[in-house]
């Protein structure tokens, strides 16, 4: 003990190996269980430079900076100023405006994606399934009228000229996958992807027709179904590293991408290198990405 | 001496494993990928989306004059039309009242009522050959409503088209229909 007294060196060294090996040693049964889980493994950190604050009408309306935990509830915060001064009611049918962008208020350049959820709601807050999220209308219309008689632009490309790439196979009635094709840099705010929202006017003719009994009296009670109903919108917003972007989008979304220039352009589809992690080099676009066969 | 010489490579072995984990936990932090996450919610509730209105007659001499006002919580549009036999003629007036294009016997209020509003009157003048008509008769005064229908741009109409679509069970229990 005396001799390891006058070596303060090697005591620490015995000290810090006995430590590394028991924090190897958790790591590897938590590495074991996400590999027997999962394709493949990877670590996820977020990092104080790194910061997105998902933007409404030009507010911010959430940032990274405070976000609640995994699993909770997303805080409130859409749709709250929607109506203009002295209306009371939404007016189905009519357009509202909402300009949703997203701005990267971080020290480091990210892509972005954005996963909105539009459902219905009880009067307590219950989601309604059976009400039709299609009846919550986000459209993307631009600030230009449409010349008279051109045809209609699908949403899908209206969100790629404003440099969306929409996710069509992620999407569902409810869900909408959006993925900003360009990284954002710091303090750079995205085009909109959204900027106006309507509830469809179809709602105020559906009516549910129901039929009781009471005391051996036939009762027929029609109510308008979505009357006293809520609409509601939630908004995930990730971003993630643009260095090493294709492996990193896979990581952390699950998805892939090709970034098919030098400016870091993401495109929706498989590359070759995805699947294997050993040609993780690649982030520069400048190496050919073949396609799998 | 020996002893020494024993706890010496000890000590080497045990800092050369040291350098080793601490280069391969490097590694491992290098392959993490940085990410940043936020979410938000809200909705809206939707308020009333059915009216109601009122309809007030008063008959002065061979002439009825109606109004209309909206007893409900939301703008809406109304229509009146009389029917009368037809050895009677009507002739319809008033401000803000008139026939549609397809002239279908309504008298369409051009305008929406707003919740508690009354509208302008609508004069039914009734006439008839009284060498023919002797007796009483009557006439008949209808009223129908719609709540006003809204453009994007925020104008408003009354759809006279709109059509119903009924569903017969309740739709917290669709699904269980649907799963049948």
């Amino acid at each position: 003990m005396k001799r390891l007294k006058n070596r303060p060196l090697f005591a620490c060294l015995i000290i810090l190996a006995a430590a590394m090996m028991i924090f190897s040693g958790v790591q590897t049964s938590r590495a074991a269980l996400t590999i027997s889980s999962d394709n493949y493994f990877a670590q996820l950190a977020t990092d104080e430079k790194m910061h997105v604050d998902l933007l409404e009408n030009e507010t911010s309306v959430c940032t990274s900076k405070d976000a609640g935990k995994d699993g909770e509830e997303p805080r409130v915060g859409l749709l709250q100023n929607l109506l203009p001064e002295g209306d009371e009611n939404i007016h189905p049918g009519e357009n509202y405006k909402e300009v949703l962008c997203v701005q990267n208020t971080g020290e480091m350049d990210e892509y972005i994606r954005v996963v909105l959820y539009k459902y219905w709601q009880d009067e307590d807050g219950k989601k309604l399934m059976a009400l039709n999220p299609d009846y919550i209308v986000l459209e993307l219309n631009g600030e230009e009228e449409n010349p008279e008689g051109a045809e209609e632009k699908s949403l899908k490309e209206a969100l790629k000229e404003n440099g969306w790439l929409l996710d069509e196979e992620a999407g569902t009635k409810e869900r909408m996958v959006l993925y900003y094709a360009k990284p954002l840099k710091a303090d750079e705010i995205s085009a909109p992807f959204a900027d106006t929202i309507r509830i469809d006017k179809k709602i105020v003719n559906e009516v549910l027709h129901e039929e009781t009994k009471k005391d051996g009296v036939e009762l027929i009670n029609c109510t308008l179904t979505y009357e006293g109903k809520q609409f509601s919108l939630e908004a995930e917003v990730d971003g993630v590293q643009t260095h090493n972007a294709e492996l990193a989008i896979k990581s952390a979304w699950g998805a892939d991408v090709m970034v098919i220039d030098d400016a870091g352009t993401l495109e929706l589809g498989k590359t070759g290198n995805v699947d294997d992690p050993d040609n993780a080099g690649a982030d520069d676009g400048t190496q050919e990405q073949e396609p799998l066969p | 001496m020996k002893m020494k010489w024993r706890i010496n490579r000890l000590m080497a072995v045990l800092a050369c494993l040291a350098l080793v984990l601490i280069l391969i936990s490097e590694v491992k932090g290098s392959l993490a990928y940085f990410t940043t996450y936020t979410t938000v919610g809200g909705s809206q509730k939707i308020g009333k989306l059915s009216g109601d209105t009122e309809v007030e007659e008063k008959v002065d001499g061979n002439k009825k004059t109606v109004t209309v006002k909206n007893t409900g919580e939301i703008p809406c549009y109304v229509r009146v039309r009389a029917y009368a036999g037809e050895l009677f003629t009507l002739v319809y007036s008033g401000e803000n009242w008139s026939e549609n294009e397809k002239k279908d016997g309504w008298y369409y209020y051009v305008l929406p009522l707003e919740p508690n509003e009354v509208s302008a009157a609508l004069t039914i003048e009734i006439n008839w050959d009284s060498s023919i008509v002797a007796d009483d008769f009557e006439v008949i005064v209808v009223e129908e409503f719609v709540p006003a229908s809204y453009n994007e741009d925020g104008s408003t109409y009354g759809d006279w088209d709109a059509v119903i679509t009924t569903k017969e069970v309740p739709y917290d229990k669709w699904e269980e229909v649907a799963g049948q």
